[in-house]
């Protein structure tokens, strides 16, 4: 990123020729759009946005780009996802730091588990069983990205309401979750159970 | 072993553990908290490994953003949508409504199959389901009846035979096994008979598809029962006996087997399909729709089946473009931003609810 930005003059007649760079700036918007699914915060979709044309310029230097469009929303998209990747592994490593040093999990991950589709699947079964309130609330953070202090303005409740929620969502995910762990791919409990 | 200590106190370990994360996720904390979330760390290497586990879990779930819509944009568009109410996103209060009908439907079935053990002939119980709207039904021998999107059943039980007619849509049966009872589906001149066994039947205006997902059904398909679309088959056996009747086929179809008659395609073929294309078939039934290198033009189709929009694809060349995602039965406005955004496909909102696909 620094980088690109060092070559200065040389770097801005490149740009002007530069046919990833003209398709950005007419897909400036849709991107921008696109990159909200991934964060509510603007500056993060500013950095995000920058970033990618960073990232696509210097593709260029090397490689034709064929798809320019999909190309740029590839970039943007691997970029937000790692961002996200970034905020949670800060909680991950906050809660390293304060684990025993000797113990060490010899779990494996989720995704080594379950594929990321099936996963999408099996959270958006726990999500969808919440109730009301307490999925509205589970879905501004987790599928858009608004902070805790964001949501509870949004929806007139405390902070400590939207923990709440947040905790209750995660617990039922953390069932579903294990549940397909362990074999049981079947009913979730659902309205059929309802008899007579 | 340790599980079983374990597993008593887990249930609250989980929630604290959950509570704690929550609070972390929120970004400030004081030395208290600080203090108090060491402690608790301290308990136990339970304690530790939930809140890992856990922590690990909450990045996981992430992946949901892959499924959502770009919030304000969509709902900007949608709200001046919603004026002319073009969009049947229902699904939500639907399903509280649904939930009332059933129980309601249940007291009614309830009585109709309590009186039919006496009576050799109750009354068909009609169940439809709106546009946009799903419903799931417990009949009263415990099979499970769940129906997607605009569709209709007819289902009739008698002492031998436990007959329903899908006159329309789409239906999932999970029957309750019963060897001297026999579960018919009946569709499109076509039969799907069940022991004991799970399998979705589409009955749509072009397409003809029965997936079946657990045990073993078998199909026949009998032409002359188009006519008059009659609930009364020959039983098998006879069938087999007539031989070389040519408007009647029977084959088998296992778990994992697919077979779909088009309209416009006269050869048949049973299709075999991984779990995943399997758990895709019945992701209506989770209100989602689940897309994988289908072709547009068939997106296009399934999509038209939940909403009152009618859908156009205006240029030719976009019809067999690849098209993937999961999305939201009721909130399809993610869809069409992903086709702009993803797919660089132009979406015209015009009157009288026809939405426009064309290149930009």
């Amino acid at each position: 990123m620094s980088d690109s930005k060092k070559t200065g003059a040389a770097g801005t007649t490149r740009i002007i020729g530069s046919r990833i760079f003209r398709v950005f700036l007419e897909n400036e918007t849709v991107i921008r759009k696109f990159l909200r699914r991934y964060t509510s915060n603007r500056h993060d979709i500013e950095d995000i946005s920058q970033e990618t044309i960073l990232r696509a310029l210097h593709a260029e230097k090397n490689r034709e780009i064929h798809e320019p469009r999909a190309f740029l929303f590839g970039v943007a998209k691997n970029i937000a996802r790692k961002e996200l990747e970034k905020k949670s592994r800060s909680l991950i490593n906050f809660i390293e730091d304060f684990s025993d040093q000797e113990y060490c999990s010899n779990e494996p991950a989720v995704d080594d588990q379950v594929d990321s589709r099936q996963r999408m699947l099996v959270f958006w079964q726990a999500v969808a069983t919440l109730p009301p309130q307490c999925q509205k609330v589970f879905v501004l953070k987790k599928m858009h990205g608004y902070s805790h202090k964001e949501i509870a303005k949004s929806l007139h409740i405390s902070v400590s309401t939207v923990e709440k929620h947040v905790a209750a969502g995660l617990k039922r995910c953390r069932i579903y979750m294990e549940n397909k762990r362990d074999g049981d791919v079947g009913e979730p409990p659902a309205r059929a159970n309802r008899e007579k | 072993m340790t599980e079983d200590f374990l597993s008593d106190k887990r249930p609250d370990l989980v929630t604290e553990a959950c509570a704690w994360i929550a609070q972390l996720e929120t970004g400030d904390l004081t030395s208290e908290d600080l203090a108090a979330f060491r402690e608790w760390m301290a308990r136990s290497p339970a304690h530790q490994q939930e809140i890992r586990r856990l922590a690990y879990l909450s990045r996981d779930v992430n992946i949901l953003t892959e499924m959502a819509e770009p919030l304000k944009v969509a709902a900007a568009r949608q709200r001046a949508l919603m004026k002319k109410d073009i969009l049947t996103s229902k699904w939500g209060h639907l399903r509280y409504m649904t939930a009332s009908i059933c129980v309601a439907l249940l007291l009614v079935l309830g009585f109709f199959f309590i009186a039919g053990r006496d009576s050799p002939s109750p009354d068909p119980v009609l169940i439809t389901t709106a546009v946009g709207s799903h419903r799931d039904v417990k009949l009263s021998d415990g099979t499970v009846l769940k129906l997607n999107t605009d569709s209709e059943v007819k289902i009739e039980y008698d002492a031998d035979r436990r007959k329903v007619n899908l006159l329309k849509g789409e239906a999932f049966f999970q029957v309750t096994h019963n060897p001297d009872r026999p579960f018919i589906v009946y569709a499109g001149g076509k039969s799907v008979r069940a022991v004991g066994t799970a399998f979705v039947v589409r009955f749509l205006p072009k397409k003809f598809e029965v997936t079946v997902t657990e045990g073993q059904v078998e199909l026949l398909n009998a032409a002359e029962l188009t006519q008059d679309n009659r609930l009364d088959l020959p039983e098998m056996g006879s069938l087999e006996g007539a031989g070389a009747a040519p408007l009647i086929s029977s084959l088998q179809l296992k778990a994992g087997e697919s077979i779909s008659y088009m309209d416009s395609v006269q050869t048949e073929a049973i299709e075999i399909i991984s779990q995943r294309e399997i758990r895709r078939k019945l992701s209506w039934q989770e209100g989602l729709l689940d897309f994988s290198q289908t072709p547009l033009v068939d997106v296009i189709d399934d999509l038209s089946r939940y909403t009152s929009l009618k859908i156009e694809i205006s240029d030719p060349e976009l019809r067999d473009l690849k098209f993937g995602g999961i999305f939201r039965v009721d909130e399809l406005q993610a869809l069409f931003d992903a086709l702009e955004t993803t797919f660089d496909i132009k979406v015209e909102y015009l009157e009288n609810d026809i939405v426009r696909l064309s290149h930009h």
